[in-house]
Order: structure tokens, then sequence, then C-alpha cells
């Protein structure tokens, strides 16, 4: 008997070794891991969570650029590091925001774009969108060693794995009414292009009603709080959705839902005093690349656009003196000048710096609330 | 417990030792306690209805054992009623209910009996028929009666081979609970290699073909010809990589502390007849419906009519033991009509063969028998596999639908034939995956083929050191990264 525990023994420790080495070579194939580790020796300023939409280009692209190239081209002065997912997954970048404030360096801001695909049934619940080892991996290395080596014995699922029936049973909603489970779309709509499936597409992917604790949006308040308590600004903007195919195929429906869903989005986030620039229906459809079924994939055009606007934003928080900002129509007012009333008694309207604003009771959002009253008046 | 789940990682060594260091004579007593953790992991409440099911089944062994021939029948009869009502009421009664409510709507009449709302105990159906087996070999005058309720207990609730078998006979178990096991190197060994090969069977090979045949399977109208084709001939080996993988963890726990428990699967998919298969395939159940239903019915010494009678009802029972549904009953009549025709085309066959020759390529002979066996044996699983008998005739009409042209494509150009159609193969689902899953699938087969002459724990026995320790390390490695998340086991549902 003691042969036999003798031999057990080393085994054990034979094969815990060779586990050892084989979770370290699969931690270290996990390439987001590898960008943030350089973001953070290179002290990079800008960190962008991608996704296929900040990668994918139109067949008849010149500029073949991801949209995280076209921005660091327009941030001259900034460096930026672009982790991209496979996927869109918001939970995934909840994570990568956890990991930058474990270090010391934090860049100065990091963009999140908001995928408003991402939060119908088709993509939440996807087994294949979940991406449970990088999380596990961001979490706790050692914790995923182990999780990861008895994964197979592991009825408690501590990996959390959604699996391929919870998916396919997942509800499909039009607006408020529940139309079919996942599996009625998922298996027929992109093999074949037809009317059908085009609008079964869709009504799939951007009909739904979003609530307000769906567990997305849920990700993106904590990624707001996490990365503003470490003085990390966050930008956060909706996606470019094809809105018109969108309207062609549910007339006045699609809008009225997508404006609903944004809308939902930024009311969550402004309770961080996040300000999302919304891109949902910013762009038509030449703007973007699909061939097969309507996703967020945009060409060229529509690339350059976002990255000006992401740019824009960014640029905004470089806060301009006061000079700079008075050579500036109210209509014209750039990112970092704000408008408010050169007085505090004063009923006309300047551009001016945030800090004279705020010195006469102005906040920066102050002419952000009372445009659309004025207008409404004109 | 399931064999797949770390439960039963602590479970197996903490039990193992103990039983080792235990006196013989308490020995039973705490596999029983053991057995019955194992249970009630599941329901534990459950653990009482067994309890009866063995109080019952032991008083009538120990009543017809005592009683004179009349009697004893009705003992045997009131045994067999009891036990077989339990399964019944939990298998059956709503299957029997709905289609006699279909009946009575069918003629218009008022049918107000309910469903019941009951969860089937885990492996009913086995531990049923190893109780039934008890009563009849005791009825039989072949086996003596169990004085001992708690060894006749520990009989049906062993452990190892509670929930999916092997379906155990009395005279080959019971007895070893009196005997002594102590240590052995090689049988300890030896039981844990077998277990390890199992242990591969199941989370490597028959949890990962489950992702592809489910796919299709669960949504069999959104597929046609080859992706049908695919998931098919992946649940031939799904089921059987899950099946047999149980068997050889539970033989495997078994050996190691010194049990014997019968073989349940001889490399069934290398089978030359649809008999052969089911001399090889689930063995303790084919040989239990063959000496308790087959053999009283009257075997095949009656007439050709009554020999074909008997060979349909024995499948037909088996179907249904399988399962409450017309699928399984199908699936048994299925298997009953290959053996019949089996049986009534034998001078046919020989004459055919004998005119071309085949018997002359004795090999070429042999590939043409397994391969037509295996195509019967998957065929029939469609109705095993498939959700309702509609899905299943739908699978069966589509089967090879776009299959000639893509086998024209293949012979023309294999690699843009591949490549192009590469969704039809991988189902919605990774390459990766995929090659896996067929890797898997040469890995076991070549095994096979290694076992004709001797077993493969042996070879690896004789092997150096180094390439031994290679292996044992290589298929724990595997099991840990390419094993699929913990799934139950397919006969846990029976």
């Amino acid at each position: 008997m003691k042969k036999f525990f003798i031999k057990l023994a080393i085994l054990i420790l034979l094969t815990l070794f060779f586990q050892l080495l084989f979770l370290i070579v699969d931690i270290n194939s996990f390439d987001q891991l590898k960008i943030l580790e350089e973001a953070k020796k290179g002290k990079t300023d800008v960190i962008y969570f991608g996704d296929s939409s900040a990668s994918n280009y139109g067949r008849n692209d010149s500029d073949k650029r991801p949209l995280p190239q076209m921005l660091g081209k327009i941030l001259n002065d900034r460096t930026i590091a672009s982790i991209d997912n496979p996927a869109y997954a918001a939970e995934i970048f909840l994570e990568f925001s956890k990991y930058i404030i474990k270090e010391k360096y934090h860049p100065e801001f990091v963009v999140i774009p908001i995928n408003i695909r991402s939060f119908s049934p088709s993509w939440d619940k996807n087994p294949g969108y979940q991406f449970y080892d990088q999380k596990a991996i961001l979490k706790n290395k050692l914790l995923f060693m182990f999780l990861k080596s008895i994964e197979a014995f592991d009825k408690n699922n501590s990996l959390n794995e959604i699996s391929q029936s919870e998916f396919e049973n997942t509800d499909v909603f039009n607006g408020e009414k529940a139309v079919g489970k996942a599996k009625d779309f998922e298996d027929h709509s992109f093999r074949h292009y037809s009317e059908e499936n085009m609008r079964n597409s869709i009504l799939y992917f951007y009909m739904f009603s979003l609530k307000e604790d769906h567990r997305k949006i849920s990700s993106f308040s904590q990624i707001a709080e996490i990365l503003l308590a470490n003085n990390i600004k966050p930008i956060f903007y909706i996606t470019p959705v094809d809105y018109e195919t969108g309207e062609r195929y549910f007339p006045g429906q699609f809008l009225e839902r997508l404006k609903h869903n944004t809308e939902m989005i930024k009311s969550v986030l402004e309770k961080n005093n996040i300000k999302v620039i919304d891109l949902s229906t910013s762009l038509k459809s030449d703007f973007f690349a699909w061939e097969k079924y309507p996703n967020e994939h945009l060409n060229e055009k529509g690339r350059k656009y976002v990255a000006e606007k992401i740019a824009e934003r960014i640029n905004g928080y470089q806060e301009k003196s006061a000079a700079e900002c008075k050579k500036y129509s109210v209509d014209r007012c750039p990112g970092g000048c704000v408008v408010c009333p050169p007085c505090e008694a004063c009923s006309s309207l300047g551009c001016n710096s945030l800090e004279f604003c705020k010195n006469i009771g102005f906040g920066e959002d102050w002419y952000e609330t009372i445009k659309l009253r004025l207008e409404i008046t004109k | 417990m399931l064999f797949n789940s770390i439960d039963f990682l602590i479970f197996f060594p903490i039990v193992t030792v103990l039983y080792f260091a235990i006196p013989h004579k308490y020995r039973w007593i705490f596999l029983l306690a053991a057995s019955c953790i194992f249970y009630m992991a599941f329901i534990p409440a459950y653990v009482l209805f067994l309890f009866f099911l063995i109080f019952i089944d032991y008083w009538a062994a120990i009543f017809i054992e005592k009683s004179e021939e009349k009697k004893r029948k009705l003992f045997l009869i009131a045994s067999i009623l009891s036990t077989c009502s339990a399964l019944f009421i939990f298998k059956y009664f709503n299957f029997f209910n709905v289609n006699l409510a279909l009946v009575a709507n069918f003629f218009h009449w008022n049918y107000p009996v309910h469903l019941l709302k009951l969860v089937l105990p885990i492996g009913l159906s086995f531990h049923t028929f190893q109780s039934l087996s008890y009563v009849i070999e005791v009825y039989r005058k072949k086996q003596k009666t169990e004085k001992n309720i708690g060894i006749y207990a520990l009989y049906v609730m062993f452990y190892p081979q509670l929930v999916s078998g092997p379906i155990e006979r009395p005279y080959n178990l019971i007895h070893q609970f009196y005997e002594k096991h102590y240590f052995d190197y090689k049988r300890v060994t030896d039981g844990l290699k077998l277990m390890a090969w199992g242990m591969f069977k199941k989370v490597v090979i028959a949890d990962r073909l489950a992702i592809f045949v489910n796919q299709v399977y669960n949504t069999p109208n959104d597929y046609s010809g080859i992706s049908l084709i695919m998931a098919t001939i992946f649940f031939a080996y799904q089921i059987f990589c899950d099946f047999s993988g149980y068997s050889d963890i539970a033989i495997g726990s078994a050996q190691v502390m010194g049990f014997k428990l019968m073989n349940n699967f001889t490399r069934p998919y290398f089978s030359k007849s649809v008999s052969d298969f089911w001399r090889r395939w689930h063995i303790s159940l084919s040989t239990w419906f063959r000496d308790y239903v087959y053999i009283p019915l009257g075997g095949s010494r009656v007439s050709n009519l009554r020999h074909y009678f008997n060979l349909f009802v024995s499948f037909l029972v088996s179907g249904l033991w399988h399962g409450a549904n017309w699928t399984f009953l199908i699936w048994g009549a299925l298997n009953g009509i290959y053996m019949i025709l089996e049986a009534m085309t034998v001078k046919v066959r020989e004459k055919i063969i004998w005119l071309i020759k085949l018997n002359k390529a004795p090999v070429l002979y042999k590939i043409i028998q397994v391969f037509t066996t295996f195509s019967l044996i998957s065929f029939s699983w469609i109705f095993f596999r498939a959700n309702s008998v509609n899905e299943a005739f739908y699978i069966i009409r589509n089967l090879f639908t776009g299959v000639p042209s893509l086998f024209l494509d293949l012979i023309r150009n294999p690699f843009a034939a591949i490549l192009e159609n590469h969704n039809l193969f991988v189902v919605d689902q990774s390459w990766y995956e995929f090659i896996i899953g067929v890797l898997g699938i040469i890995l076991l087969e070549i095994v096979h083929l290694l076992q004709r002459k001797e077993s493969v724990r042996a070879m690896i026995s004789r092997s150096p050191l180094l390439l031994r320790w290679a292996l044992y390390v290589g298929i724990i490695l595997i099991i840990l990264n390419f094993g699929k998340v913990s799934k139950p086991f397919i006969y846990f549902q029976f």
C-alpha cells in the first residue's frame, strides 16, 4: 500500500506541475491582458475597449484602419491602446476596468462603446459571447487556474457558463410582447437572405424593450463608478445603428424602440454624471459595412465620423482659457469652453471658460438644459 | 452523486481508504452507509422509497423460499407486481394516462384522470430490475435467500452500480460482500485506469459530441442531409461513450475495492450483425431480458413464428424500459424487426455471399458487415434521441437531402467542398470542438482495435516506464483541460 501511495503522490505532483504549465501558457495567450500590461508600461493616455464594430471595415474601403487607430491619428498628442474583444461584452469591459484600477498607473480616458444590439437576447445570453475564462483570469489568476482544472467536474458551474439550452430558451420580445424563443430565431435567420429573415433578424436584434435592471446596464454603471472613483474619465458612446434599414422593416416602431432603449441607458448613466455620446441615429445606411444582416459594422466614412465625435469629447475635457473661449461664437463654442451669460444678471449668452461660468453660478450643462427650451420658443 | 462531479472526487478516495481501514466484519455496514449518502445526493427522501422496495423483495424472497410450489408462485407474482407497480407509477403512469386520454377523446368519452407530478427516482429502472433478478433467481432455486437484510440492501444499493448499472445478478454479487478484499496493487491500479478511461469517454468525447447532437436534434427542422447524418453518427458515439464511460467508472471503482462487476460493453460498433451488437451492448440489460423475458417466453426452441414473436416482445419491452415515450417503443420495435429479419434471412444471405464470393475476401466481408450493422443501429438511434416521433420521421425523410451533390463535390474537389459546406458539418459550432470530438472518436476506435487481442491496460503495464507515466499524466491532463462542463449521464433518466 505504501508503494501505491508514493506513486500516487508522484502522479498527483507531476499532473499538478504540467497542469500549472498548461494554464500559464493559456493565460499568456490572453491577448487583451498583454495589451493592458503594455498600456501600463507605456503609460498610455487613452484605452479603447473595442469590439468588431471598431475593427471591421467595408469591402470597398480604401482606409481599412480600425476606429481606435483613426482616433489615435486625430488625438496625435495622446497615446492610445485598443483592447479589442472579438465580440461585444459589457461584462468583460467591467473586468478590464477593475483590472486597470488595480495598477498604479491609470490612463486619463477610457472609451467604452455601447452596442445596442448587445442587449438583445441574440447576444446577451449567447454562450459564445461570454468570455468566461478571460473574465475569471482578470478577476483572479490563481482562482481561475483552480476553477479551470475542475471545470469538467463542476456541476455548480463556478465559471458561470450559460448553457446552450438556457440561451436557446431565452424569450425574444417585440417591445413588451414575447414573440418566441431565441432558438426560433437563431438557426434560420442568417443562412438565406429573404425579406422575412431580414425582418426577423431586426426584430431579434433591436426590437426589445430595455429595462433599467438589464445586467449590461448595471455593468456600465459599475464601470462609470469605478473609473470616476479613480480619476479616469469614461467616454461612453452609443454606437450608430442602421436605423434607416430598421425603419424600412418596422416603420415608426424601430426609431421609437431605439429611442426608448438609448434613453434608458443614458438616464442610468446620467445618475453617475456621465453624458453619453449618443450616435445611435447619427448615420444613414451608407455609412455601414454589413453585407449579410444588419449590424454595427461601419465603413471608412462611418468609422471616421465616430472617431471624430470621440476625439471631440476627449478634447472637450481640455479646459481652454477665458480669452481663448471668447474668440468663439455661441454656436461654435468648442470643447473645453462652455456657453453661459457674460454676467450673473445678463440675458445674453457667450462662449466662456468653464471656470468663469462656474464662478457666476452656471454649470457645465446649464446651456444644454436651456437649449431645447430656447429652440421650442423660437 | 454524479461520477463526474467534485463531490465524487472527494467521496471516492475517502470511501475507498476507509473501506480498507475498517475491519472486515463492519465493511458492509460502511459500504451501505456510503451508498445511502451517494444516493441521497440526488433526492434524499427517495432513499426511503428504495428501502421500502428492498423490504418488500427481501421478505418476498424469504416467503418464496419457505413456501410450497403454489404459494411460491403467488409470492413471486406479488413481489413482481409490487416492484413493477412502483416503476409503473413513477415512470409509466403519465404515458399511459396521456394515451388513454387521447383514445377517450377520440371516442368522446369522459376521462377525468389527471397526470401525476412525480420526479422519477434516479436509476429506478436499474435497481428494480436488480431486485427482480434476485426474487426470480430465488424462485428458480438458483439463489439462496440472503438472511442479512443489510447485505441484501447493499446488493440493491451498492453505490458503483446503483443508478446506472451494470444490472447485477445475485449469484455474482452477494457472495462478494462476504469475501475479505485485500489491498492489491495491480487490481487497484487497474481499477483506477479503467475509471480514468471511463471519465475520458464521458467528459471529453460524449459531452463534447452532445453539443453538436443537441444543436441538431433540438431543432431538427433547421437541418437536413449531411448535418442530420453527422448528428446521428455523433449520437451513436455520444451514447456509447456516455454509458460505457459510466460503466467503466462503476466497474473500475468497484474493482479498486475488490469487487468484480459484470462487463457491460464489448466494442459494440465492431459488431458483425444486429444480434452480435446486442451481445456486446449493455450486456447486463440484454442478458436480463434474455434470462427473464425471452427464455421464459420460449426463446428460440419454439416454432419460427413464435420465436419471432418472442424476439419482438423482448425488444419492445426493452424499448419501454428505456422510457415512457413512443420514440423508445419504436426504437425497441425496430430492433426487434432487425432481429427477426436477421433470423429469417440467414440462409438467403449465406447464399448471396457464396454467389458473389464475398466469403473469399474475409476482410472486405467483415468491413461490409460492420458498416451495415453500424448503419442499422445508428438509424435506430434516431428514434432513441429524437424529441418526438414526428421529429424522428422528419430526420429520416431529410437524411439524404443534398447528400448526392455534396458527395460529387467532395469527389471533385474535397477541400473546396468542405470549406464551402463547413457549416453543414460543424452545425454552428466551432471547428475546434468538432476536431476534438472527431479525434476522440478516432482514439476510441484505435483503442478498440488494440483490444481485439488483449486488454490495453495490460499493454500499458508492459510498456516502458516513461511512456506509461506519460500516458497516465496525459489522460488526466486531457480530462482536466478538454473535458466539458459537468453533465448528467444519459442513462440516469432511465
